[in-house]
């Protein structure tokens, strides 16, 4: 996908063009806003609202990083907003959290309870760590481009990452220990 | 020194480091635990997040989310109406804020009149040695019906002008009189003359010589007044300034003159009738029959 002709091509007035950019990146973003919010349905009203934010900006925006970037930063920016609005995920019990539901993929049950158990460890930490960390290492940004979706220092972000990951690790364990 | 290893995590566990820095960062991580913990942390992280997916079905969201865009304003009049919005939005805060005020400042300055001063007022202020007159010429009072009906001319209009008082004749005796002159703004009935009438009231001050004339209405310098009139027939003198004969007039008590404010009628007065001028000329239009 040239993403510099598709967006020329909306700014010129074809919104058609902008299908192509929800198309490539729907399942990313959608998969992002579920491991901030923990809700399917939400995640993919959110993920709408990330689409149309960006369409309605592309005209009046000089893109300055690469578009994917500038992409996670409106999602992060309407997941705040929804964060400010709405109650913080309450923490639930993995019992009957969906591990039956998913029996039948091919996935053994304990990869299915693994996942969970990664899920609710992130859910279990603040946003902005949880930010971070998914942003880091589940979208595989490097330090320099979440300094721009974040608004903070590339020292900060470091610094942030790093006491993610110890707060993640305290959280895990902590949940290893509960569903033993 | 721990802070620079620490900057070398995420490339010692993609295998991105140089040699040397390779070496450098493996000295320092067999001399310090702090770091060997954030290492382990790091790729902890790391680990699950390559393990971690998602079982659930994502929905394709092309077609919905275009039916919204497309449902909502296209992107050029999105453009437009935000570059528009740029400079219209001060414009759109300031210009009632700015009405808002300049209708207070009018509706103050309408309200609580300042006390009038001698040039600025028609009121008569008794001072020490003045030789004071009362006349108190009695004046039946009428509704708004027979003010309408008796009246040569209804106007709205601003004082502008208060000559200085003068001796007149009236009913055959020496009087002081004052006129006062009325920029018109309308003429709801009445033949329009000039722009210009002149008022003339009993009473005012000449010299050391003062006479209050108990009823008429006092005029003050610059306020907007609805007028009953009545032309001029009683008091006789000289004519003032380039106000022409047909254009003198007179207001005989307070029921003919009002206050004025933006349509609204100031009655607080004896007559008690609606405030608004638009009722006042529906009456006049069913008496007058214009």
């Amino acid at each position: 996908l040239d993403e510099i002709s598709v967006l020329e091509s909306v700014r010129n007035g074809n919104a058609d063009a902008f299908a192509e950019i929800i198309e490539k990146y729907q399942v990313p973003i959608i998969r992002y806003l579920y491991r901030l919010t923990g809700e399917w349905e939400t995640a993919n009203d959110l993920a709408q609202d990330t689409f149309i934010q960006a369409y309605r900006s592309i005209p009046k925006t000089q893109i300055q990083t690469s578009f994917r970037s500038w992409l996670y930063k409106i999602a992060t920016n309407i997941s705040r907003q929804y964060f400010r609005k709405y109650k913080p995920h309450k923490v639930t019990n993995l019992e009957g959290s969906g591990i039956e539901s998913h029996s039948a993929s091919t996935d053994s049950a304990e990869t299915v309870l693994e996942n969970l158990m990664i899920r609710e460890t992130l859910l279990r930490l603040k946003e902005d760590k949880r930010n971070c960390l998914l942003l880091h290492f589940w979208e595989g940004l490097k330090y320099r481009e979440i300094t721009e979706i974040l608004g903070i220092s590339e020292e900060a972000v470091r610094k942030r990452v790093m006491k993610s990951c110890k707060d993640f690790r305290r959280q895990y364990e902590l949940m290893s220990g509960e569903n033993r | 020194m721990c802070s620079e290893m620490v900057k070398m995590i995420p490339e010692y566990v993609n295998n991105e480091l140089s040699e040397t820095q390779l070496r450098e960062f493996s000295n320092h991580l067999s001399v310090c635990s702090d770091c060997q913990a954030a290492l382990e942390d790091y790729r902890l992280v790391y680990g699950k997040s390559r393990l971690s997916d998602e079982y659930e079905e994502i929905p394709d969201l092309v077609a919905v989310t275009m039916n919204r865009i497309k449902t909502s304003t296209s992107i050029n009049e999105v453009s437009l109406r935000k570059k528009g919005m740029r400079w219209l939005r001060p414009v759109m805060i300031a210009v009632p804020v700015i009405l808002i005020i300049l209708i207070l400042i009018d509706f103050l300055m309408w309200y609580f009149p300042g006390q009038p001063g001698p040039s600025s007022s028609t009121r008569i202020v008794s001072q020490p040695g003045d030789e004071l007159f009362i006349v108190s010429p009695t004046y039946p009072r009428f509704n708004l019906n027979e003010l309408i009906s008796r009246a040569d001319a209804i106007v709205i209009g601003t004082v502008t002008e208060i000559l200085p008082s003068q001796w007149g004749t009236f009913a055959q005796e020496e009087i002081i009189y004052t006129d006062v002159i009325v920029e018109v703004d309308r003429f709801l009935y009445g033949e329009p003359g000039s722009e210009k009438i002149a008022v003339r009231l009993l009473g005012g001050r000449v010299g050391d010589v003062a006479v209050l004339a108990e009823d008429v209405p006092e005029y003050t310098l610059g306020e907007d007044v609805f007028l009953f009139l009545y032309k001029n027939i009683l008091i006789e003198s000289a004519l003032s300034k380039e106000i022409s004969p047909q254009n003198y007039y007179t207001t005989w008590s307070k029921q003919d003159k009002y206050r004025y404010w933006h349509g609204i009628i100031d009655n607080r007065g004896d007559n008690r009738f609606p405030m608004c001028t638009w009722f006042v000329q529906m009456r006049i239009a069913a008496i007058h029959g214009k």
